[in-house]
């Protein structure tokens, strides 16, 4: 049995106006570049280690089968998708770079914002973190016992300040191979910020917003501040709390001014 | 339900990661365009895509090759948007106002015409007097071009019923654009 003739193909008994209906998903179900953009920023805990770490394999993290670092071929992927067009593989090495660029901008800025004060200032404090503050994290954070211990996954309502990570950050500076985060680090950083994303998609604004909590005590210079941030604002918004959702996304737009999701929270909080 | 995270962050191999990243970037605006055709709100889209994403990368390692990609995702993506479905009336009780959860800010500058955007709505509320199963062989037959034979893997049902469902499908919507039309909601 053949396939029928598509209504929207040329000779088909389609009506004028189906044909017009149809036509108007062909040409307006596209999401557009800004939009994949931003959700694969929202994907990128699970596109690959952050860059630099030592789990991350060599070139770019996540490049594309073909780019230098990346293993040949794509096991599993069909024959047509093989062969998808360059603007395919154009698109994936944009999203990489952009993902890289991402991380690279949300911790650099971090870096930098640390690394003008002594370590001690790097540790997180209020003004520090876009995370609503709580009875807990507007206080000092006390002093952690300086042993370094694994990452296991933080408690949500218990934040946890980890100033022995900030002692632990080399001088602005210093060697950049000593400046690579424990994998662990990073294993744990990622699951927190997918974790809280995850939250927010089942509607559980407010384990989101304990998970980014979790982060930012224990991830303030993190490679997914700026994701832990973004979520937070949206947690903020679906909890109602119209103010806090406010002062953090103005604590946001002035972190991060050029953020893809600048527009995103202003169409939230305002 | 949505997928578990812990389970999609397992150590994973780098060529796995790899392998994420560039589906990803190749399919992506499939699975949005999928799940827009099936009936995810514009303002549900990112999260629900998503979500399909996240369990993509946790059943990555299960995709059987003798499939194609897009069918494979295809399947996911419909189920996503069917638990999106049943938890639809719960998150509308509970959700903010619209206005709040708009968040397709990144598109809106590049909103289509006035004409277009009623047509495709005309189209939308066809398509939802449609049931799941005729909707989704429509759309694909339709919209996505793909061949009826990757269709009915596409919705795991045999090739004879794919038609059956595309024949059925059209009928009703055929049905439904004559309705508007002597109603004098379409010319």
């Amino acid at each position: 049995m053949t396939d029928p003739r598509r209504w929207l193909d040329d000779g088909s008994e389609a009506s004028p106006a189906l044909r017009t209906l149809l036509a108007s998903a062909r040409r307006s179900d596209e999401p557009g570049a800004p939009r994949l953009e931003a959700l694969a920023a929202r994907l990128a805990p699970l596109m690959g280690p952050p860059p630099g770490t030592p789990g991350a394999p060599p070139g770019t993290p996540g490049a594309p089968p073909g780019t230098p670092g990346a293993p040949s071929g794509t096991p599993g992927a069909p024959s047509g998708a093989a062969a998808a067009s360059a603007g395919g593989a154009a698109l994936a090495v944009k999203l990489v770079v952009a993902l890289v660029a991402l991380g690279a901008i949300g911790g650099g800025a971090w870096y930098l914002h640390g690394s003008r004060g002594s370590a001690p200032d790097r540790e997180p404090t209020p003004s520090a973190a876009i995370v609503a503050p709580t009875a807990s994290s507007t206080a000092p954070a006390p002093a952690a016992p300086p042993r370094i211990e694994p990452e296991p996954v933080a408690p949500i309502a218990a934040p946890v300040a980890r100033p022995d990570q900030a002692a632990r950050a080399p001088a602005h500076g210093a060697d950049a191979a000593t400046r690579r985060r424990d994998p662990d680090d990073g294993d744990a950083e990622g699951k927190l910020v997918v974790d809280a994303e995850a939250a927010l998609v089942r509607d559980d604004a407010a384990a989101a917003l304990g998970l980014t909590r979790s982060h930012a005590a224990r991830f303030p210079t993190g490679a997914h501040a700026e994701e832990r941030d973004r979520i937070a604002v949206e947690a903020l918004v679906r909890l109602g709390n119209r103010a806090q959702a406010s002062a953090a996304a103005e604590r946001f737009f002035t972190r991060y001014p050029h953020s893809i999701y600048r527009a995103r929270l202003e169409g939230l909080v305002r | 339900m949505p997928a578990s995270v812990a389970e999609t962050l397992a150590p994973a191999e780098p060529r796995a990661t790899v392998e994420f990243a560039a589906l990803y970037a190749e399919h992506a605006a499939f699975v949005w365009r999928s799940l827009r055709r099936l009936g995810v709100s514009d303002r549900d889209l990112d999260d629900v895509c998503q979500e399909v994403f996240v369990v993509v990368h946790r059943k990555l390692a299960t995709f059987d090759a003798t499939a194609t990609m897009r069918t494979w995702l295809f399947g996911i993506a419909r189920r996503v948007a069917a638990d999106h479905r049943k938890r639809a009336h719960v998150r509308r009780e509970t959700l903010a106002a619209p206005a709040e959860l708009e968040i397709s800010q990144a598109g809106a500058a590049q909103a289509p015409p006035v004409e277009l955007q009623r047509a495709r709505a005309v189209l939308d509320e066809i398509l939802d007097e449609l049931d799941e199963a005729k909707r989704a062989v429509f759309v694909l037959f339709e919209l996505e071009e793909m061949a009826m034979a990757e269709v009915a893997k596409a919705v795991e049902c045999p090739l004879q019923t794919a038609y059956s469902r595309l024949a059925a499908a059209r009928k009703q919507v055929e049905g439904a654009v004559r309705r508007r039309q002597l109603r004098g909601e379409l010319t």
